[in-house]
């Protein structure tokens, strides 16, 4: 059997195996939205105990979200409307997340303050942490001085 | 913009085949009225109006349209260089099983599925097979800064998961972008979750440049507890910047700005106690590693924070000990917001402190201060001021206007009824994101 053939059964094994899978599958959907109002940090472990314990709202939240994000954004959606992530995680944008939210002091939002000075130092410390938002996206502003 | 004319043009289109039955319309727009100084003295006064709002067919609950965007004009001058200026954020349509978490999006959307965070233009379909796995796959045209024309471009990939509900999942995802019809990445990536035991839960992922054949980087996330009020945080991370920084449209991310051989390996971790429902006291601690440099950074310090129903205060001291005078500081903040019937202020108070002076300024001040009054149960405005001194500016003052108002209504069908304002509930995801200008307190968990 040449490379072609190989990669065609292949791909006919792997969808028909989707196709049966997906027609086997039981589970009931997640409703549109949360069927209870939650409020400010919620705590999932107040209710739930299953793994949606790990989805409580605590201090350490800011560092382990994106985690999360990645692997179960319909659970996000439950709660929050896309325009929630967008006050930080946007194509183009203007105003600081901060700015938006001055009186919201609690929430961790990044680039709080004087960040024209301190950019140059969180950039020479960890580029990496610049590069998910501003590396190919959201960075016209960035253009004025790194042209 | 004509992208804003096709959302626009599929929102209508839905609209008025929802008009058989009736749909919930949720939604929310912010106007900000900024005014700012540049440091040639220019002074701005840019007027933003941010909308976004979300249709549901009331019925089935199966159907649905997100839209997101804002629009900005200067009232003064051209800010940022331009008079006008704007962006679709999202705009799509959802069509959703209620059997399988099947779903299907169509527009202007964000994709989140393991190595994949993107916005595009296009399509992304999931759903959850039999034996605990989930498929998800995407494709379109990548949203992106414009370094030239998007013909040629697109992104596509997917990811499988496989899970044992409580215990672990287990995810491999793919990512493929061409510009200009070449392939400029090509990304795949494992992420897991797993709860080994009740105090443990493991977050992480790592990722592949198959274009390369390298590691891109790893990140892992290990939280212990609770034990009692006490949770523990650990956090690893190594990012190699050769295979990491390899598709910029920005040049600061470009080589030789950034060393392509270095290697930065990060460890932190964090411990938070509560002291009561309302007291939380925590310290942090960071480390960072350079391999080629043969240097060392650390950040570390300690956070205390009272939140209630009438307001909240915080306090938090960091130090930053790395290998260069610029990475030699110590920064405090303390803030403090008090709730007084429908009024509510807030201070806000920073300093940063470098060992050498950057520019001959040893200090660097933000001071801000905002009223928010609660007009009704859906609108609130707020005013805001901002002081600055630092390395870059002598005396920096900026101020904002922020107007909210949330709307929400049961539009279209025979019986439909248009809500009037304060008399209908809240939607979950418009107004309970925390945060001051939260117009309306979220119905509490009973």
């Amino acid at each position: 059997m040449n490379r072609a053939a190989k990669t065609v059964v292949l791909s006919i094994v792997t969808v028909t195996s989707v196709f049966i899978l997906f027609a086997c599958a039981t589970t009931k959907s997640l409703p549109a939205r949360h069927p209870m109002e939650v409020q400010g940090m919620p705590l999932c472990s107040d209710c739930h105990t299953d793994g949606r314990t790990s989805l409580d709202h605590r201090q350490d939240w800011n560092s382990r979200h994106k985690f999360q994000a990645a692997q179960q954004q319909r659970t996000c959606e439950l709660c929050h409307a896309q325009s929630f992530c967008a006050d930080c995680h946007a194509n183009k944008e203007e105003l600081k997340p901060s700015d938006k939210y001055k009186d919201a002091p609690q929430r961790t939002m990044p680039h709080r303050g004087d960040y024209l000075n301190q950019h140059k130092i969180d950039g020479k410390l960890n580029p990496a942490s610049c590069f998910p938002c501003h590396g190919r996206q959201n960075n016209e502003r960035c253009k004025t001085c790194h042209k | 913009m004509n992208l804003w004319s096709v959302a626009l043009s599929l929102f209508f289109l839905l609209s008025v085949s929802f008009t058989a039955s009736a749909f919930d319309l949720s939604g929310q727009s912010r106007t900000y009225l900024q005014s700012r100084q540049d440091v040639d003295g220019t002074r701005y006064m840019p007027l933003y109006e941010y909308l976004s709002f979300r249709t549901d067919s009331a019925s089935a609950n199966t159907v649905s349209f997100s839209f997101g965007g804002w629009y900005r004009y200067d009232l003064r001058d051209e800010a940022f260089g331009k008079k006008s200026a704007g962006d679709l954020q999202y705009a799509y349509v959802t069509i959703r099983k209620e059997k399988g978490n099947t779903m299907l999006n169509l527009g202007r959307l964000v994709v989140n599925e393991g190595v994949a965070s993107e916005q595009i233009d296009g399509g992304y379909a999931r759903t959850d097979l039999k034996g605990g796995l989930t498929i998800a796959a995407y494709g379109g045209s990548p949203v992106e800064t414009a370094g030239d024309t998007r013909s040629g471009d697109s992104v596509y990939g997917g990811r499988v998961s496989q899970g044992v509900t409580g215990l672990y999942t287990l995810g491999v995802s793919y990512l493929q972008e061409k510009n200009d019809g070449k392939d400029v990445r090509k990304e795949e990536g494992i992420d897991l979750w797993l709860k080994p035991f009740g105090k443990m839960d493991i977050l992480g992922r790592s990722t592949y440049n198959a274009l390369s054949k390298a590691w891109m980087q790893h990140q892992y996330n290990v939280l212990f507890g609770p034990f009692g009020n006490l949770r523990l945080n650990a956090e690893a991370s190594r990012v190699y910047y050769k295979e990491y920084f390899t598709v910029s449209t920005l040049s600061a991310f470009d080589f030789p700005n950034i060393d392509p051989n270095e290697t930065v390996t990060t460890l932190g971790g964090s411990a938070d106690y509560a002291f009561t429902t309302s007291v939380t006291a925590g310290v942090d601690f960071k480390n960072y590693d350079y391999a080629v440099a043969g240097t060392t950074a650390k950040y570390y310090g300690a956070r205390l924070a009272y939140a209630s129903g009438g307001g909240g205060a915080g306090l938090a001291v960091h130090r930053m000990d790395g290998p260069t005078d610029r990475l030699q500081y110590d920064e405090q903040r303390l803030y403090g917001v008090k709730k007084i019937s429908k009024i509510d202020l807030t201070l806000d108070l920073m300093h940063v402190g470098y060992q050498q002076a950057i520019n001959g300024v040893n200090n660097a001040y933000t001071t801000s201060g905002a009223v928010g009054y609660a007009l009704s149960s859906k609108a609130r405005i707020v005013a805001d001021v901002e002081y600055g001194k630092n390395p870059d500016f002598d005396r920096d003052v900026r101020s904002m206007l922020t107007f909210v108002y949330t709307f929400d209504a049961k539009l279209g069908g025979t019986d439909a009824k248009t809500r009037t304002a304060g008399a209908g509930k809240p939607a979950v995801g418009i107004h309970c994101q925390e945060g001051g200008t939260n117009p309306v307190p979220c119905e509490k968990k009973k």
